[in-house]
């Protein structure tokens, strides 16, 4: 009777193309489009180019020239430098060929830029800390000769206020916190398809749900198997939409494939589970449900921040309990916990907490749909 | 009698202020296709959904093959079939998904099952749409599978609920075939319905609801026999006098008589040759006359004579 039940549930739902839509091609498009967007600011925002910069030298100075040289070579060189007559460096910087001229006559360096950019003010932060610590040394040099090697140390040490610290995963990627919200939205869907499961089995809220009701079916193994017909297409497409994201657009998740479907398989089961939950509760109609399920599911994203960024950081200083219990703010957090750090005992202390919540949600969902007479239908 | 398979006793239903069932008794025996006439919102529908276990009731009791009915009796609730006033199928599957599915839920074995749900399809005559999906189906033909989803198992006894509502008279005519034909079968039937001439054609017993009682119970001939009217003929008149309609009412068995839009209503209680005598007075007096109908009394007038309103409009 289960499979019976089980196979019909899982070809309505891969047959309704509405939810189809929602859980599957909305994410994917959405996918797509956060992929096109910010493509274009990794480009112009994030994926650093070498400045081309023209060098016109009238008398050599053979220290700038090792400093113009080691800062133009390897994997992450800041310039690219063309060594230029002045007139075809004049025009090649009219022509908007290089960002600046840079005029070499022994110690004497000047800056030629046509218009003001954040080129042309790298370039000129270059020719001054260039001027600046030659000036120090020679300085340096003339009144103590013997602490010159102290003062070349010091200014080589770097002074950071900030603490290193090593990350496993390796995205840094500012933007990668959009697609995580991308899959905590498609881990929510799955709210829809467990309150939509018990509309279908409840006598007052469908025709369908009085018919079923009639049946000589248990309700609790109608609702289990609804239930996980539920969790398994939400899966399903949630897989497909970590896939596409991970294999297709390249999102770096900073995370192994496998530890993110587990997590992703965490949300959806508290997902259908509270979606089920709430669709048991009371007897108002199914338009009034899905209001208030989607009221709850979106205030626990916001306070999570799921729609402004420091939300979260907000919460976490006054209220520090309630991040702890938002099942949104627990998705999110350990997506966040796989990428920084690889797991963790926050990530297991979040799992659980959600693991807990799947069951409270399903158990009391359970209960509230066993056996009953509706007062009206 | 032998024992009922359905027995309501003295069920109370109240929405708040409203009693929607008012003290209602029924007995129901097999082989029986008992109709539940009465106008919209006389409480057939609550009675149906009280007896199934869907809906709570404040007082009485309902039995089901002698045992008490409750959410949880599968043994009872397996024996029966229930097609709802509204139609409720699955749209996202075929019109053979539909059936199997609902069948499966109270038969296990497939090869049982198969053999069910191709009776069912072919019963309704839906084989050249098993592969339709409900949105492409008629209002008639998706009716029809809403019967064959709630009778492919084969219900011992089935419920039809208004299953003619919105339904092209030749689909109408099918389901009523139908109706009569699982009946002989072996099934016994509950038919609500607020359309009488469905009623009188089918069942074999009448329960008349109003305002949440029953108001009459009996074949269609002893309800018939409850009420004065025997006989209703109606005359159009070229001319109309008061001194005519006193004449009429003066003939035997006549217990009413009026002009209605030119022509001349008259009703009898009991007597035989009624239409002779009263043609043979318009003659005598020399009155033209047009058409002449005779009509025996309907439900309508059982429901009419009892409740002062009309079945219909109520």
């Amino acid at each position: 009777m289960f499979l019976h039940l089980l196979k019909y549930e899982l070809l309505t739902g891969l047959r309704n193309r509405q939810a189809m839509f929602w859980m599957l091609a909305f994410p994917i498009i959405l996918g797509t489009f956060f992929n096109i967007a910010f493509s274009g600011l990794y480009e112009s925002d994030e994926l650093f180019k070498e400045i081309p910069v023209a060098v016109c030298t009238e008398q050599e100075n053979a220290t700038f020239t090792e400093v113009m040289d080691s800062l133009s070579e390897g994997g992450d060189a800041l310039f690219a430098p063309e060594y230029l007559a002045e007139g075809k460096a004049m025009k090649k910087l009219e022509n908007g060929d290089v960002s600046g001229v840079i005029f070499v006559n022994g110690s004497d360096i000047r800056l030629s830029v046509k218009s003001e950019s954040t080129a042309a003010s790298i370039i000129r932060s270059l020719l001054d800390n260039y001027e600046v610590n030659v000036k120090v040394i020679t300085d340096a040099a003339n009144a103590d000769p013997q602490k010159l090697g102290q003062v070349i140390e010091a200014m080589s040490a770097e002074i950071s206020p900030v603490e290193a610290r090593q990350m496993s995963g390796d995205s840094a990627d500012p933007y990668v916190q959009y697609f995580y919200n991308l899959l905590a939205m498609n881990c929510l869907f799955g709210a829809l398809s467990g309150l939509g499961l018990v509309i279908s089995v409840q006598a007052n809220l469908s025709e369908l749900g009085a018919r079923k009701s009639v049946s000589p079916v248990h309700k609790l193994e109608s609702v289990t198997a609804a239930l996980t017909a539920a969790v398994i297409l939400n899966l399903i497409c949630s897989g497909v939409t970590l896939l596409y994201l991970t294999l297709a657009l390249k999102v770096d998740f900073g995370a192994p494939l496998p530890a993110l479907f587990g997590v992703t398989a965490v949300g959806v089961l508290v997902s259908a589970s509270m979606g089920f939950f709430i669709g048991a509760i009371g007897k108002m109609s199914e338009g009034m449900k899905i209001g208030i399920l989607i009221s709850v599911s979106m205030f626990f994203c916001f306070l999570s921040g799921l729609c402004v960024g420091n939300m979260y950081a907000l919460v976490e200083r006054y209220a520090p309990w309630f991040n702890r219990i938002n099942p949104a703010a627990l998705i999110s957090n350990s997506f966040l916990a796989l990428n920084i750090y690889g797991g963790s005992g926050r990530l297991t202390a979040n799992l659980l907490t959600l693991g807990g919540y799947a069951v409270i949600f399903t158990l009391g969902g359970y209960y509230l749909t066993r056996r009953r007479r509706y007062a009206s239908l | 009698m032998s024992t009922p398979v359905v027995k309501i006793e003295n069920l109370v239903k109240r929405y708040k202020e409203l009693i929607a069932l008012d003290h209602f008794s029924l007995e129901i025996y097999e082989g029986e296709v008992f109709g539940l006439l009465g106008p919209n919102g006389s409480g057939k529908t609550t009675a149906i959904n009280c007896l199934l276990s869907l809906l709570s009731f404040d007082k009485g009791s309902v039995e089901i093959f002698g045992e008490e009915m409750s959410p949880d009796n599968y043994k009872v609730k397996s024996k029966i079939g229930v097609i709802m006033q509204n139609v409720a199928v699955i749209n996202e599957l075929t019109v053979y998904e539909n059936i199997d599915y609902f069948c499966g839920l109270y038969i296990k074995d497939k090869a049982e099952r198969k053999k069910c749900v191709e009776e069912a399809v072919e019963f309704v005559g839906l084989e050249d749409f098993v592969k339709f999906y409900p949105k492409k189906l008629s209002g008639g033909l998706l009716r029809r599978l809403n019967i064959a989803c709630g009778i492919a198992h084969k219900p011992k006894l089935i419920i039809f609920d208004e299953p003619t509502v919105a339904v092209d008279p030749q689909s109408r005519n099918k389901i009523l075939e139908g109706i009569q034909e699982l009946n002989r079968h072996g099934a016994t039937i509950i038919y609500t319905s607020h359309y009488m001439e469905e009623v009188e054609q089918i069942c074999t017993r009448i329960a008349i609801m109003d305002k949440g009682r029953q108001i009459a119970l009996g074949t269609t001939e002893e309800l018939k026999k409850q009420i004065k009217n025997t006989e209703k003929i109606t005359v159009e008149l070229m001319e109309q006098s008061a001194e005519l309609l006193e004449e009429i009412r003066a003939l035997p068995h006549v217990y009413e008589a009026e002009y209605i839009e030119g022509r001349a209503e008259v009703k009898f209680s009991g007597g035989k040759h009624n239409l002779i005598r009263l043609l043979t007075l318009l003659q005598q007096k020399d009155i033209r006359f047009g058409r002449v109908y005779s009509e025996l009394p309907t439900l309508n007038d059982v429901f009419l004579e009892i409740t002062g309103k009309q079945l219909r409009d109520s």
